[in-house]
């Protein structure tokens, strides 16, 4: 039994960080030398994959793949089977609250879902405004997801992220 | 006395509010008794509402001079509609906080009932606590903010607020701190979060035991910042998905009495959730007991957890 997390985001907001810190195995990633100024020197291009191994056949493989409209050709293989989404948004960026609207339709995120957002780059400098339009787009979708602020380099931060989406499906009726 | 009631209700609804309303109005009453109006402009005094949340709804009633909600139900009747007029005709619903009230808590449970009170309360004003050794703290919840002059830490909290005698004061919302000493500031909702966790005894009112009480997550927890344990997660995504009472969660999960209240608490303070207090609620029993987590599932989380899974 394989089961699919994706965890989408923008450019930079910290999905290939997550992943390694689940990660059972070597982390295989896409990533290359950014070709414009991110703020650091690699960022993913096609698709990160990490694996959890449960034993008995039991697995669950960790799928980063980009938010941008462009990579929906990866979305579509990652959908297929899929367990549990996780939208990474960068904190403060306009784009990554664009690609959030499109990728909850793409995904058909809804109040049933087994998803949790995750806005990262905001240690210390959490900006209620922009936490706010999260929530209003979240809303505006007609959905009450988890919303956190999350550490993508702190384990603690990628256990919360596993641990709601556990707590999301244990509760499921 | 003129009552003018307005509503955000639609089609049946409103059609029963309008008639109870109409049964209530008379053309012939005496300038000392109350007399009801319905009107669809901004100049009502009551406001009847609903919240819409996944496995139902409740509505309420706003009123507007005390800056009060009152929950009816998660149906309006004529019976009910007719109970909540004849209350605030006779002025016994719930108080109001007065900008002017002072109070004295003496120890934990009354200052957070005082907190719970004033966070539940529509009323635009800031609380003030003053401690003995001269710590002073501001509460804006509209804000969400919390200014002192004090660093806001559990041992703080413990010594001088919990076990001293703090006097309770409210300001004008729209009063500008003028008070170069209130340095620190951080986020109300944590604060109060923080505060919730530090009462794991009892629940903040002694009613939010009785089975009828519901509570319903409106808001999740932004975990990433404040304080849990692993159990308030699955407590978040039970209360997420339906209402619950403190004796509901109790017999039919595996949580920790204490922890269920540290983590009702916390909500409640931080007004992440709403308290249905009507009785006319009823908790549905769940179909079957919570079940062990898939084989799936309980591998994951010993994987991921451990012992603590």
């Amino acid at each position: 039994m394989h089961k699919k997390v994706a965890f989408i985001g923008s450019v930079g907001s910290g999905k290939t960080t997550i992943i390694n810190q689940l990660s059972s195995i070597d982390t295989v990633n896409t990533d290359v030398e950014s070709s414009v100024d991110i703020g650091k020197q690699f960022t993913t291009v096609g698709i990160d994959y990490g694996h959890i191994n449960l034993g008995d056949d039991m697995s669950i493989g960790l799928y980063g793949v980009p938010g941008q409209k462009r990579f929906n050709f990866v979305w579509d293989f990652v959908n297929d089977g899929l367990w549990a989404v996780v939208i990474l948004i960068k904190n403060g960026d306009q784009d990554s609250l664009s690609d959030m609207a499109y990728l909850m339709k793409y995904f058909k995120v809804d109040q049933n879902s087994t998803c949790v957002i995750g806005i990262t780059h905001a240690e210390g400098k959490e900006t209620d405004k922009f936490t706010q339009k999260v929530r209003d787009l979240s809303e505006q979708m007609e959905v009450n997801l988890p919303i956190y602020h999350v550490d993508a380099r702190d384990k603690s931060s990628a256990m919360l992220i596993m641990n709601t989406l556990i707590a999301i499906k244990e509760t499921q009726e | 006395m003129q009552l003018t009631v307005s509503s955000s209700l639609e089609g049946r609804d409103l059609a029963l509010l309008k008639s109870v309303i109409n049964i209530l109005h008379s053309d012939y009453a005496e300038e000392n008794d109350y007399n009801w109006f319905y009107s669809d402009d901004s100049q009502h005094q009551i406001f009847i509402a609903q919240d819409f949340f996944q496995n139902g709804s409740e509505y309420y009633a706003l009123i507007k001079d005390q800056g009060t909600r009152v929950n009816i139900g998660t149906q309006i009747n004529p019976k009910n509609l007719r109970k909540l007029f004849e209350q605030l005709a006779e002025g016994n619903l719930t108080e109001s906080i007065d900008k002017d009230s002072t109070a004295i808590s003496k120890d934990k449970a009354s200052l957070l009932k005082h907190i719970y009170r004033y966070m539940s309360s529509q009323v635009l004003i800031k609380m003030q606590l003053t401690g003995p050794s001269g710590c002073r703290i501001i509460i804006d919840k509209q804000a969400d903010d919390i200014v002192s002059n004090v660093p806001l830490n559990p041992s703080m909290v413990q010594n001088q607020l919990f076990q001293c005698e703090v006097n309770i004061g409210y300001l004008d919302s729209k009063k500008e701190i003028d008070d170069a000493s209130l340095k620190f500031k951080s986020k109300a909702s944590h604060f109060l979060w923080n505060l919730g966790l530090m009462q794991s005894e009892q629940l903040l009112l002694n009613e939010f035991e009785a089975p009828h009480v519901r509570f319903k997550q409106t808001r999740w927890p932004d975990y990433g910042c404040v304080k849990f344990k692993n159990s308030f997660i699955t407590m978040s995504a039970l209360l997420w998905r339906r209402a619950e009472s403190f004796q509901s969660l109790k017999q039919n999960h595996e949580f920790n009495e204490q922890e269920i209240i540290s983590f009702l608490n916390a909500m409640s303070l931080s007004a992440t959730c709403i308290i249905s207090t009507s009785k006319e609620n009823k908790v549905l029993p769940l179909a079957k007991k919570a079940q062990k987590p898939s084989g799936f599932l309980s591998r994951l989380k010993q994987k991921l957890f451990g012992k603590s899974a």
